[in-house]
């Protein structure tokens, strides 16, 4: 017997994983789009310097710790794959 | 100075320890221990395999020549690392489920474990590392010589010594591998102590390159803005413009497609990965690795160029730089370092390629001649599996040796990683076809690895030979028989586009293309339809969902020594034993079908699926699974998840069904009623003329004294009613025949005023009757319609004739009148109003007039009465005619309220 | 109270064939007739000419023969007027409609001219009776 409220729980997580899947999409092609022109090139004063880094470079760091830091919080909100693989129903063939 | 002793000594003692640690992991994994080993941590330094020597020294060298170009080696795998839930993932799940144990055996297994593609696959691969390879010898054997010398001139080749050295190191590493590589034959290719050795090796270099970073950095340059500050001075480009353009891009796709298709990385990530999940650490923490190499990579370019003299190798620097400034411990921890990227490299490569050649081409040819191979004894298999391998070791090593040696030296580190990533690119439509393209058929991987590998051997492969011979020279210079638009590098007339560029843009084009196209034309064989759907839909396969591959049985006996041979005794009888026990049916001396598909697993992860599938043949006899069997079971998966799909939409249909049959049902009892109804009509018309026809023939027949006088009227009644009797069932059948739409007659261009003149005409006796005036108003003069003369008459001699009987006006008239009308999206039309000034229409009655029958309330004199069916009529012949008949409200102005009916008909164009 | 010259039969029909066969075999037979071709003009007329007996065709103009009967039933010099219905339809239901409302005859079109004398004969008779009766 499923009670109310397990079922609207259920649903949160269910919405929570949908999310978590579209974001694990989202990621690569925003790191994509971030890291090819015109994005990459887009930069006014070539002369520019972060924090005594050439703006160029510290733009492709920036990009690629944005990635990175993106991608270790979709790994913590995303639901545990081993759990997801034993319902494999549920899961999405991508 | 660093003596030889020192150097030689070092490196030694750290293979020692590497070895010692492998060891010591297996055998940790062996008893079950080693928690660590199976870590996210260890899988994540695992992957760093990826970083090479080539990124060790050879980054450092890019970022001196080619500016920023470095970075995009690392933000390619960074890609395909955060996007791990749709690619890396799935890979995972399949290569567990399918036990596979190399990417050849990964698309061979997907093309239903064909074995020519996974001969292919592994031929193409051999070919695609073997620079690679070539790459790490030159790295090892040049940082020996420039720690042993410390000459920062190392490019320029001294003698050949350097040949000799690069061979001994190409044995040592051949020995090297063999050690750590071949000590046993695992059931499922995993390799414990060697991924433990590798992830050692991958902190080593790590902390080698930062150390070396920063002091260059700090200790040198004076921080990163006094470092970068060199940058122009030196000619480093750092400006967007000459950085990001497809060259940046190309080497992006390369190294994304590299972090899969090289078999190091596959056989790091697929195959040695004991856990799914470790791919969550490995997702941040991976690309965090790469993050952290490369910090420093563009500084110490910067400041070997500022600092070296000219002509210093740029790819030496990380050595050079800590030598020049005599930090000796430090340029002795590098070449550790750089020592640690090429040995990692070279063992995890050669023992992939191994793994390949040997359970994709020699297990097969040994299972077509077991005599050739000595199986026909008990631990053949195994013996054969570990002496293939290490012999494939040494192959690949002597090969990369070999393309050393004719390559000379000639190129820099960074050229001839790009020609090992775009040779393995070309795996990368088919792994993607695997994934993701249920339909992609063997024959299409097969045509477009060769066509893409043909491409790349010829556009890449080939010119790296340019140096070595004068006929590959001139070859790039004129193309083959002087063809210039069949030159390597500008292939059919494209031009001035990069060398790397151009070939990755052909090779991967004609690559995909072959794919598609051939996957298009051809179809799958059985087990092919099998293994598509086990690959594509893995994820929607639940634990239990094995399929049983056979409807065959074999005895367990013959099983039993089979697997023996392949995994040795013990394992196998542990195979078996597992099984007696656990299965039911312990008399059965034969095997189930169940049975048979998991150990096919089994051995499939010792000597690849499609060995496996073979030498299953030989032992299990029976019937073989039909086609439409497999077939069948393919895609019952897909059935079920479609399954439930389909019930709701029946369910849905079947509702709206229900709703069609009930409208229908309802309108049937419509009609049926309408039916009773016309009948009944019918029947009262055609009773009254009877009526008057009967009662005057009766006193025709009974009274003799009439009058002549009389006695014509009578009989001339009797013939008018007659007459209405004929016209009126003439007219019912017309009707009839118009409502079912029989076409009656064509319509073709007419004048309408020439109808509606002959039907004034025709209508004079009726209208002079009632005294109508009837008028031809406003109309348009020169016009043609689409219609059909009588019948058009008809329906104006029928308005015409009712105006004049209905109207009871003291001077009655009727007008006329035409105009055209356009409307958006309609053709044009002729709208003919007749407007009378009659007593018009109610209301209530303007949405009854058309039915059968209808009569308004005539003038008492009219002696002959219609049928009633007059306006139905009409309006079905005008419906027939593209046009419309409908009562208008008269016009405002019109003093008396009288009926307007408008005609429209199609104009002729 | 009949008035002196009033008709004996009013003929109801709209049909002008019909019409001029029914006042030939009427005339023919010896009654008086007078002919109205509408609803509302048979209501006018009967109030007027008080005629023996009224024969009635349902399908009129203006008001059909079951709207006419209904009005000269509800009104006291004709409730008693004995009524002739004819109609084309012949249906069951018709006949019945009609008895409800109290017609006294009934012939379905097409009939032959006795049917109609007879049966104006009969309630003329009924009539008569009637007469004597007071």
């Amino acid at each position: 017997m499923t009670s109310p409220k397990q079922t609207s729980d259920k649903k949160t997580s269910e919405t929570r994983v949908r999310k978590c899947k579209f974001a694990a999409l989202l990621l690569p092609i925003l790191g994509v789009l971030l890291i090819i022109p015109p994005l990459v090139s887009m930069r006014t004063t070539q002369n520019a310097v972060i924090l005594g880094i050439p703006a160029n470079i510290a733009y492709l760091f920036g990009a690629w710790l944005a990635m990175i830091v993106g991608a270790y919080v979709l790994q913590k909100l995303m639901p545990n794959v081993l759990t997801s693989a034993i319902h494999a129903k549920d899961d999405e063939s991508d | 100075m660093i003596s030889g002793t020192l150097v030689f000594g070092t490196s030694i003692a750290y293979i020692i320890l590497l070895f010692f640690l492998a060891y010591i992991s297996d055998r940790n994994a062996r008893l079950g221990k080693g928690k660590l080993l199976r870590s996210p941590l260890v899988f994540t330094l695992a992957l760093s395999v990826y970083c090479t020597s080539w990124t060790f020294y050879g980054a450092v060298g890019s970022a001196a020549r080619n500016g920023l170009e470095f970075f995009a080696i690392y933000l390619g795998p960074t890609l395909v690392f955060v996007g791990w839930w749709f690619g890396l993932r799935k890979l995972i799940r399949i290569g567990h489920k399918q036990r596979i144990t190399s990417i050849a055996d990964f698309v061979s297994s997907r093309f239903g474990k064909s074995e020519r593609l996974a001969i292919l696959i592994t031929i193409m691969a051999v070919v695609g590392i073997t620079p690679y390879i070539a790459l790490q010898l030159k790295a090892i054997s040049t940082s020996l010589r420039v720690i042993l010398t410390e000459s920062p001139n190392a490019a320029l080749p001294q003698s050949g010594d350097e040949v000799g050295l690069a061979f001994g190191v190409a044995a040592a590493m051949a020995l090297f591998s063999v050690m750590f590589g071949t000590r046993n034959i695992n059931a499922n290719e995993q390799h414990h102590g060697v991924v433990a050795a590798i992830a050692f090796e991958a902190i080593i270099k790590f902390i080698a390159l930062i150390a070396v970073g920063l002091f260059v950095v700090f200790g040198l340059g004076g921080g990163f803005e006094a470092t970068y500050a060199r940058a122009q001075g030196v000619g480093v480009s750092l400006d967007a413009s000459s950085n990001f353009g497809p060259r940046w891009i190309t080497i992006t796709i390369l190294s994304a497609a590299a972090i899969i298709c090289l078999p190091r990385q596959f056989q790091i990530t697929v195959v040695e990965n004991a856990n799914e999940n470790h791919l969550r650490t490995a997702s941040w923490a991976f690309p965090l690795y790469l993050f952290g190499i490369s910090i420093f990579t563009m500084p110490i370019a910067i400041m070997g160029l500022s600092l070296l003299p000219e002509g210093a190798d740029p790819d030496m620097f990380v050595l050079t730089l800590p030598l020049a400034y005599d930090q000796q411990g430090l340029a002795l921890f590098a070449f550790i370092g750089g020592f640690s990227s090429a040995t990692s490299m070279i063992i995890i490569a050669s023992i992939a390629l191994s793994i390949m050649i040997s359970n994709h081409i020699v297990v097969p040819l040994a299972l077509r001649s077991p005599k050739v191979f000595g199986l026909e004894h008990g631990q053949g298999m195994t013996r054969l599996l570990l002496t293939s391998r290490r012999v494939s070791i040494g192959a690949i090593l002597f090969l990369g040796f070999l393309y050393f040696w004719l390559t000379s030296g000639s190129g820099a580190l960074a050229p001839i990683g790009l020609i090992s990533f775009a040779g393995v690119a070309q795996f990368l439509p088919a792994i993607l076809a695997a994934l993701y393209w249920r339909d992609a058929t063997v024959n299409g991987a097969l045509a477009g690895l060769l066509v893409g590998f043909a491409f790349w051997a010829y556009t890449s492969f080939l010119p790296s030979f340019g140096t070595a011979s004068p006929v590959i020279t001139n070859l790039l210079l004129y193309g083959p028989w002087q063809l210039e638009f069949l030159r390597p590098q500008a292939l059919f007339g494209l031009e001035q586009l990069d060398p790397l560029v151009h070939s990755v843009f052909w090779s991967l084009l004609a690559n995909s293309m072959a794919l598609i196209f051939v996957s298009f034309v051809t179809r799958n064989n059985a087990v092919g339809q099998l293994q598509a759907a086990q690959f594509v839909d893995v994820f929607k396969q639940t634990e239990n969902s094995q399929y049983s591959f056979t409807r065959s049985s074999a005895p367990l006996n013959d099983l039993l020594v089979m697997t023996q041979r392949v995994l040795g005794t013990d394992h196998a009888n542990r195979i078996f034993e597992t099984y007696s026990n656990s299965d039911r049916i312990k008399q059965n001396k034969d095997a189930s079908p169940h049975f048979i598909a998991s150990l096919e697993k089994e051995l499939a992860g010792s000597i690849g699926a499609a060995s496996a599938h073979v030498l299953l043949g030989q032992v299990v006899s029976g019937d073989t699974v039909t086609l439409e069997e497999v077939m069948q079971m393919a895609d019952e998966t897909q059935q079920i998840l479609e399954y439930s799909q389909r019930l709701e939409q029946t369910a849905e249909e079947l509702q709206s069904t229900t709703r069609q049959l009930q409208t229908a049902n309802n309108q049937l009892r419509q009609l049926d009623q309408q039916k009773d109804e016309f009948l009944s009509q019918v029947s009262h018309e055609v009773r009254t003329p009877m009526t008057a026809i009967r009662s005057f023939s009766e006193i025709l027949l009974t009274n003799q004294e009439l009058n002549g006088t009389q006695k014509e009227t009578f009989i001339n009644t009797i013939h008018e009613e007659s007459m209405r009797l004929t016209s009126l069932l003439d007219e019912i059948l017309d009707l009839n025949a118009l409502e079912r739409n029989e076409q009656l007659w064509t319509n073709e261009p007419i004048n309408p005023n020439l109808a509606i003149a002959r039907s004034i005409q025709v209508c004079t006796p009726i209208t002079e009757q009632h005294q109508m005036d009837v008028r031809l108003g406003e109309h348009i003069r020169h016009v043609k319609v689409e219609a059909n003369f009588d019948r058009i008459c008809q329906v104006f001699i029928n308005l015409i004739s009712n105006a004049a009987k209905y109207n009871d006006a003291d001077q009655p008239f009727l007008e006329i009148t035409s105009e055209i009308t356009k409307a958006p999206g309609k053709p044009d039309q002729l709208l003919i109003r007749f407007t009378d000034n009659g007593p018009g229409i109610s209301s209530i009655h303007s949405s009854i007039i058309f039915d059968k029958f209808w009569r308004g309330a005539r003038n008492p004199d009219t002696a002959q009465s219609g049928s009633g069916l007059g306006l139905a009529i009409s309006k079905e012949i005008l419906n027939q005619m593209n046009g419309s008949l409908e009562l208008e409200l008269p016009r405002i102005g019109n003093t008396k309220a009288g009926a307007c009916f408008a005609v429209r008909l199609p104009l002729h164009m | 109270m009949r008035a002196i010259g009033s008709p004996d039969i009013l003929i109801v029909e709209d049909e002008p064939a019909i019409l001029t066969s029914l006042e030939f075999i009427l005339q023919h037979a010896g009654w008086k007739t007078q002919t109205v071709t509408d609803g509302e003009a048979a209501i006018r007329a009967v109030q007027v000419l008080l005629p023996k007996i009224m024969v009635l065709d349902l399908m009129l103009p203006k008001k059909n023969g079951f709207e006419v009967l209904k009005i000269i039933r509800g009104q006291s010099a004709t409730k008693n007027l004995p009524v002739l219905i004819l109609t084309a339809k012949g249906q069951q239901q018709d006949k019945q409609t009609a008895k409800e409302l109290g017609a006294s005859g009934f012939v379905t079109k097409p009939y032959a001219n006795t049917d109609v004398i007879d049966a104006v004969a009969d309630l003329i008779g009924t009539v008569s009776k009637a007469d004597l009766s007071l």
